[in-house]
C-alpha cells in the first residue's frame, strides 16, 4: 500500500492542478471582451458621457499567484515547483504571454515564498498578505523592466498599479477559499512526516 | 528552522538551487527564442492552443451562455417596454431602408456612369468566439474557425457592424483575432468626410486614440472612420466607428462593433493580402522590392 501521507500529498498536487486549470479556463470564458472605459466628450451636449460599463473594466486579479503562493504559504510540499511551471507556462501560452517570461519571474518570487514558508514556523495572517503581495509587486516590476527593456507592448502604469491592487483585494478571498473550502491548512506538530519535515 | 532537521537535506538545498537556476536559465532562453523567432514560437503557441481549447468546447459554451443569459436577465424584465422601442424604432428604419435602396440604385447607375472598377466582392466567413485571452492587459479573442476554413494571417475581422479586429495567429482549427483596442494594434484609417488619413492606435480603452492626423483642424467629433487599405493589409472602406473627443483632449474612436458582446465574427476574404512570414520586416519593403525588380529590368532592355 501507499504510505498516508505520500497519498494525501498527490491528492492535493492533483487538487493543486484541477483549480489552477479551473482558474484558467475561468479566465479564458469570453465574458469580458470589454476592455477599459473612457470618458468621451458628447459632440451635442459637451457632457462628458461615459463609454463602456465600469463593471468589468478593471485589470483582474492574478488569481493563479495568488493560488500557488496560498499553498506555498501553508504546505510548501503540495505545490512543487515542477507543478508550478507546468501551470505557469500553459497560462502563458493561453494568455498570450510573452513564452516563459513571467513563468521564470514568478518561480523566482515563489522560491522566495517557500523560503519564507521553510524558515519561519508561524506566519501571521498580516505577515503572509504582506510577503506574498511584496513578491508579487516586485515580480509585477521587473516584469515590466523586461517589458521595456526587450519593447514589447506594455500595458501602462496606472493598469499594472490597478491589476496590483485587485490582486491584493482577492487574495484575502483566495485564503478563505483555500483553508475553508479546499482544506489546505498549516501543518500542525503531530503531522510531520517521517522524515520529519511538514506535509 | 524546520528544514534543517532533516539530514539529507543539507546536501539536498544545493542541488535544488542548481536545478532551479537551470530551470529559470530554461525558461528565460524560451522567452529569449520567443522574442527572436517570434513566428516560429507564436505558431507553436497556436498549435497548442489548437489542441487545448477545442477539446474544452462541450464546457465553453453552456458556460458561456449560462452567464450570458444571467447578464440577459435585467433586460427580460422590461421586456415590453423594450418591444415598444423596438417597434418605434423598426417603423423609422423601414422609412430609412426605402431612402437607402433608391440611394443604392442611383449611386450604381453613378457609377456604372463614371465606368468606376470597385474591388472585388468581399465574402466572408462567420465563427463563433470561443475564449478571450486570460490576461487583463491584452485584447483578443479565439474564434472556432481555423487554416481548415482557408484563414489566412492578416485578414480583417469585423462583427455586424463594424471593424473588430485582425486574424494574428491561424491553427488548424481555431485562430486567434488581435481586437482594435489592444495595445499591439495599429490600423490605417480615413476619417470622412475630409479624408484625414491617420492611424487608430489601440490602448486597452474601449475607445482607442487616432494617431498622425495630418491637419488636426478638418477632423470634428462626429466623423465616420474608416479603414483606409494603406500597406494592402486591409480591405478599404470597412467601417470602424466615429471620431469622439476624449477628456482628455485627445481625439479618439467610438467603435461601431459591439465589444461588450462579442459573439459572432465576420472574417473577411482578402486574397491578396500580404503574407507575414518574417521577423520585423516591413511589409513594404517586399513591395518596393518587387516594383524596383522589373524596373531595372526595364532599363537593361
Amino acid at each position: 500500500m501507499v504510505d498516508p501521507i505520500t497519498w494525501r500529498r498527490f491528492q492535493y498536487r492533483s487538487l493543486y492542478l484541477l483549480v489552477s486549470g479551473i482558474i484558467i479556463f475561468g479566465q479564458l470564458l469570453p465574458l469580458n471582451t470589454a476592455p477599459a472605459t473612457v470618458l468621451l466628450i458628447d459632440s451635442v451636449t459637451g457632457a462628458l458621457t461615459q463609454e463602456g460599463s465600469p463593471y468589468f473594466s478593471l485589470p483582474g486579479p492574478d488569481l493563479l499567484f495568488g493560488l500557488t503562493a496560498a499553498f506555498l504559504m501553508r504546505r510548501p510540499r503540495w505545490a512543487p515547483v515542477a507543478l508550478i511551471v507546468i501551470v505557469q507556462l500553459m497560462a502563458d501560452i493561453l494568455f498570450l504571454r510573452p513564452l516563459g517570461l513571467w513563468s521564470a519571474i514568478s518561480l523566482v518570487a515563489f522560491e522566495f515564498l517557500r523560503r519564507q514558508a521553510y524558515a519561519k514556523n508561524e506566519v501571521s495572517l498580516a505577515l503572509e498578505f504582506a510577503l506574498v503581495m511584496g513578491a508579487f509587486t516586485a515580480a509585477v516590476f521587473v516584469n515590466g523592466l523586461f517589458y521595456l527593456i526587450f519593447v514589447i507592448a506594455h500595458p501602462s502604469f496606472a493598469e499594472t498599479l490597478l491589476h496590483i491592487l485587485t490582486t491584493a483585494v482577492a487574495y484575502p478571498f483566495v485564503i478563505v477559499t483555500i483553508h475553508f473550502i479546499l482544506g489546505v491548512r498549516r501543518a500542525g506538530v503531530r503531522e510531520l512526516d517521517s522524515d520529519g519535515v511538514t506535509g | 528552522m524546520a528544514i534543517d532537521r532533516r539530514g539529507q537535506e543539507e546536501y539536498g538545498r544545493p542541488v535544488r538551487r542548481v536545478l532551479i537556476g537551470v530551470l529559470i536559465g530554461v525558461l528565460l532562453a524560451i522567452f529569449g527564442l520567443w522574442r527572436i523567432d517570434n513566428p516560429r514560437m507564436e505558431r507553436f503557441r497556436s498549435a497548442i492552443v489548437d489542441k487545448v481549447v477545442p477539446s474544452f468546447d462541450w464546457a465553453l459554451v453552456p458556460v458561456t451562455r449560462v452567464s450570458r443569459m444571467f447578464d440577459d436577465f435585467q433586460s427580460y424584465a422590461r421586456i415590453y417596454e423594450q418591444n415598444q422601442e423596438l417597434r418605434r424604432e423598426l417603423q423609422s428604419m423601414k422609412s430609412w431602408r426605402e431612402a437607402a435602396i433608391q440611394l443604392e440604385q442611383e449611386n450604381a447607375r453613378l457609377l456604372d456612369l463614371n465606368k468606376v472598377r470597385l474591388n472585388a466582392q468581399l465574402t466572408f466567413v462567420t465563427g463563433v468566439v470561443l475564449t478571450d485571452n486570460g490576461s487583463p492587459f491584452r485584447r483578443s479573442v479565439l474564434l472556432n474557425v481555423g487554416a481548415r476554413d482557408g484563414i489566412q494571417d492578416g485578414w480583417a475581422t469585423m462583427d455586424g457592424l463594424g471593424l473588430v479586429g485582425r486574424i494574428a495567429g491561424v491553427g488548424g482549427k481555431t485562430s486567434r483575432v488581435i481586437l482594435l483596442t489592444d495595445t499591439n494594434s495599429r490600423v490605417p484609417v480615413t476619417i470622412q468626410p475630409s479624408g484625414q488619413k491617420a492611424l487608430l492606435v489601440g490602448d486597452n480603452t474601449l475607445a482607442p486614440p487616432v494617431d498622425i492626423v495630418e491637419n488636426i483642424e478638418d477632423v470634428r467629433p462626429g466623423d465616420r472612420v474608416v479603414t483606409s487599405g494603406d500597406g494592402k493589409v486591409f480591405p478599404a472602406d470597412v467601417l470602424v466607428g466615429q471620431i469622439a473627443l476624449g477628456s482628455d483632449g485627445r481625439l479618439r474612436v467610438k467603435l461601431a462593433a459591439d465589444y461588450g458582446r462579442l459573439e459572432f465574427l465576420r472574417v473577411l476574404r482578402t486574397p491578396q493580402s500580404a503574407a507575414i512570414g518574417t521577423v520585423g520586416g516591413l511589409i513594404a519593403a517586399d513591395e518596393v522590392m518587387t516594383d524596383a525588380v522589373p524596373a531595372t529590368e526595364g532599363t537593361d532592355g
